[in-house]
């Protein structure tokens, strides 16, 4: 059968339920397609979608007239306490339906939740907090109140979307990866596991973890570490722990539950709202914000503010390669080094702008004639030059830096990854000092760009390689400033490009301060050039106008986020 | 003005926003029901009865961060609700198969944009004839018999056309999105 044929009747049935003329049959026949083979669901969701699009209403008449009649009619938000009694008494009703067990039978409350009458008291305590947020604007009523609770016993909560070495368990019979995931109690013996909700939520989890998957939008954890990242309309995802519980407010976070039963939370990016279990008064509701971690202890009765650790949770799962990403950035140092950007190149090793040779590296004058070299052999650098002036080529799809300042020609330096202490020939100090922190070091990353110098990376080489982690590039960070070793009056100018638009540029005449740079970077971006020049000074032979135009990109680095 | 003039006004001006945002957001919400409820007439309901909701909720509150997705989850409300009330019906996706659709439309629902922008592109590729009716079945929602009359077409022969111009429309969307990297 061709493709056209195969889907011909199915156009057909779609045409006729969009206006209600198919017949029983044919649904039940279209229902059988869509749910055996993923293309025809696939087109069936396009046919609709498109459909939808092209369909043209008159809503906007009768939205204004009900506005209209409306306004003033509603003052303000509903008196608090008849709120709560709401929610109160939907949460008794929820609880009294929706409990599934993996054979599909709805099961009797277990001992744990019966004797957790507290729990109820908790749930309560969270609503309430919640309600309190919602008059601060930060979380949206219907939130809470316009939840899902499905009737059939059988429900899909999530799909495993990603997995490497995973051994999921469900009462010890190891599961088939790669499939839906009912409501019941598992256990992550080995491996690493993504999943994905209908709401767009994605979990990660990471062995040995234990835990409970319970509707569309929560998950028990008993122990062990997840990730969630959570999409805007998967607002109010809750993760709940034996003495936590923790909502998603728009955000990525982590959840750690040790096996003696404390719970940390680490928050990556937005905002969650955390409740500790064993507090029952409003002060256990907190809003934690990105950038910040706290700890509730089993048993105890408090949360704590914790270090946040950037490299704990594994945030996505290259499945097709068999790696992790662990939240990582690109740093730019290490790729001049000759490395991937996640700590594989060495230090010590500069990358000469006459040339594009990359290895050990020297520190005199040399005069050159502006030409970009193309790195041919270098897979995220695109090519190399010393600035010359305006109209200066610095990508090899001849992007231009048009109002590049005319330079002498000269650079003193190759373009350095490392401290400069090893250099073949010229100094042999530690060029690269600012703050008073030593920068040139795996742990503290920098290039040394003495001016006059530019180099050119190639994003889209590097987002190709991150493509199997559904991750982007959002920004370039750094610290930029003279080297606190030169040792006469510096007269520098540092630029940023990127597709030879100008992003950045800073004149540099004080020895030792670093101020930072912060570029937004889109998908669309494609070559990021760094470029050192001199001040322009008088050009003498014993004082060039490059001396002392000790140039340093500390930390330089591409940050990434999840898509 | 007088406090309870001053509360009308701000009412009304809220009103003005919330009608500003929910046109602003109406194609996202109403290509999320219709792929649940794959009825041109349901689906239309079911995005009014939203719509009063959100308003109703709206006027309450109207710090909504994320108008689009606040609104898609209330429809997904509303869908719920609608299935409740039609659960004799026999043309009613199983829950099975409505989680399936639920996931493909939330993603779907992520590059409308793409899609609108596709389609409008495919739309000019298509001949002036088949152009023409499957703009008159969902811009003027005309009557089968109608277009087969303006395009001096018979009716049978309106029916069979529709869904094959529609299925060349979806095959030319689905190319231009592969060809800009959206599965």
């Amino acid at each position: 059968m061709d493709r056209n044929d195969k889907y011909e009747q199915l156009s057909q049935w779609i045409s006729d339920m969009l206006d209600n003329k198919i017949s029983d049959e044919d649904f039940q026949k279209m229902q059988n397609k869509l749910h055996s083979d993923p293309a025809y669901m696939r087109y069936y969701i396009e046919y609709v979608s498109i459909c939808a699009l092209m369909e043209k209403r008159s809503l906007e008449g009768s939205l204004r007239k009900a506005v209209k009649s409306d306004a003033g009619q509603h003052n303000s938000l509903e008196d608090t306490s008849e709120i709560i009694l709401k929610l109160v008494a939907e949460e008794e009703e929820a609880e009294s339906v929706i409990r599934y067990d993996i054979d599909g039978t709805q099961r009797k409350p277990d001992k744990r939740e019966t004797s957790l009458n507290s729990l109820k008291l908790q749930n309560i305590l969270f609503k309430i907090a919640a309600i309190i947020l919602i008059c601060f604007g930060i979380l949206q009523l219907d939130d809470i109140i316009v939840n899902y609770k499905p009737e059939d016993p059988l429900p899909k909560l999530a799909r495993v979307s990603k997995h490497l070495n995973s051994d999921l368990r469900y009462k010890g019979v190891q599961q088939v990866t790669d499939n839906w995931l009912w409501p019941g109690d598992y256990h992550l013996r080995e491996g690493y596991m993504s999943l994905k909700y209908h709401s767009g939520a994605e979990v990660v989890l990471e062995a040995p973890a234990v835990f409970r998957l319970e509707s569309f939008d929560t998950i028990y954890l008993s122990y062990g570490k997840l990730f969630a990242n959570v999409p805007p309309l998967a607002k109010g995802f809750t993760i709940n722990t034996d003495n936590a519980k923790v909502m998603d407010l728009g955000t990525e976070f982590g959840v750690d539950v040790s096996v003696q039963g404390d719970t940390d939370l680490y928050v990556y990016k937005g905002k969650t709202a955390l409740v500790c279990n064993t507090i029952d008064t409003f002060d256990s509701t907190q809003m934690v914000t990105a950038g910040n971690a706290r700890g509730v202890k089993f048993g105890g009765n408090e949360v704590n503010d914790i270090e946040l650790e950037n490299s704990l949770f594994v945030r996505s799962i290259n499945s097709d390669e068999g790696t992790l990403w662990r939240g990582d950035n690109i740093c730019l140092a290490d790729i001049v080094g000759g490395g991937n950007g996640f700590g594989t190149g060495a230090v010590e090793v500069g990358i000469n702008p006459l040339t594009g040779e990359r290895g050990p590296y020297s520190i005199f004058d040399r005069d050159s004639d502006g030409r970009y070299v193309k790195m041919t052999r270098d897979r995220y650098i695109d090519g190399v030059f010393v600035p010359s002036g305006n109209g200066q080529v610095i990508s090899s799809k001849k992007h231009v830096f048009d109002n590049c300042p005319a330079t002498n020609n000269v650079f003193y330096a190759d373009i350095i990854s490392g401290s400069g202490v090893n250099s073949v020939f010229g100094s042999k100090d530690e060029l690269m000092i600012l703050d008073g922190i030593k920068y040139g070091s795996k742990n503290n990353p920098g290039l040394s760009i003495h001016a006059n110098l530019g180099i050119t990376f190639d994003l889209d080489k590097i987002r190709a390689d991150l493509q199997n982690y559904d991750i982007s590039i959002s920004r370039l960070t750094a610290k930029i400033g003279i080297s606190d070793i030169c040792p006469n009056n510096p007269h520098a100018v540092f630029w940023v490009l990127v597709d030879g638009r100008l992003c950045y540029y800073k004149e540099l005449t004080e020895r030792g301060l670093a101020s930072s740079i912060d570029i937004a970077i889109n998908d669309s971006d494609r070559f990021l050039t760094i470029v050192s020049t001199d001040g322009g000074d008088v050009d003498i032979a014993d004082k060039r106008s490059s001396n002392s135009d000790w140039c340093v990109l500390a930390n330089p680095k591409l940050e990434l986020e999840l898509r | 003005m007088d406090g309870q003039g001053k509360q009308f006004d701000d009412a009304f001006s809220r009103g003005d926003t919330f009608v500003r945002r929910m046109m602003a957001s109406e194609k996202r919400i109403y290509a999320f029901i219709l792929t649940l409820v794959p009825n041109l007439s349901d689906a239309e309901d079911i995005l009014q009865d939203t719509a009063s909701l959100m308003w109703v909720k709206y006027n309450e509150n109207p710090n909504i961060d994320n108008f689009t997705s606040w609104g898609i989850r209330i429809a997904h409300y509303k869908v719920l609700e609608f299935r409740k009330k039609k659960y004799r019906s026999k043309i009613r996706f199983t829950d099975e198969v409505l989680d399936e659709v639920l996931g493909g439309a939330v993603s779907v629902n992520d590059n409308l944009e793409e899609r609108f922008e596709a389609l409008q592109s495919c739309l000019k590729k298509l001949n002036d004839r088949d152009r023409k009716m499957i703009l008159m079945k969902h811009e003027s929602h005309e009557p089968t018999d109608k277009i087969a009359e303006k395009l001096q077409m018979s009716v049978a022969s309106v029916y069979k056309a529709v869904p094959k111009v529609r299925d060349v429309l979806v095959r030319c969307v689905m190319r231009s999105l592969h060809e800009i990297g959206i599965q």
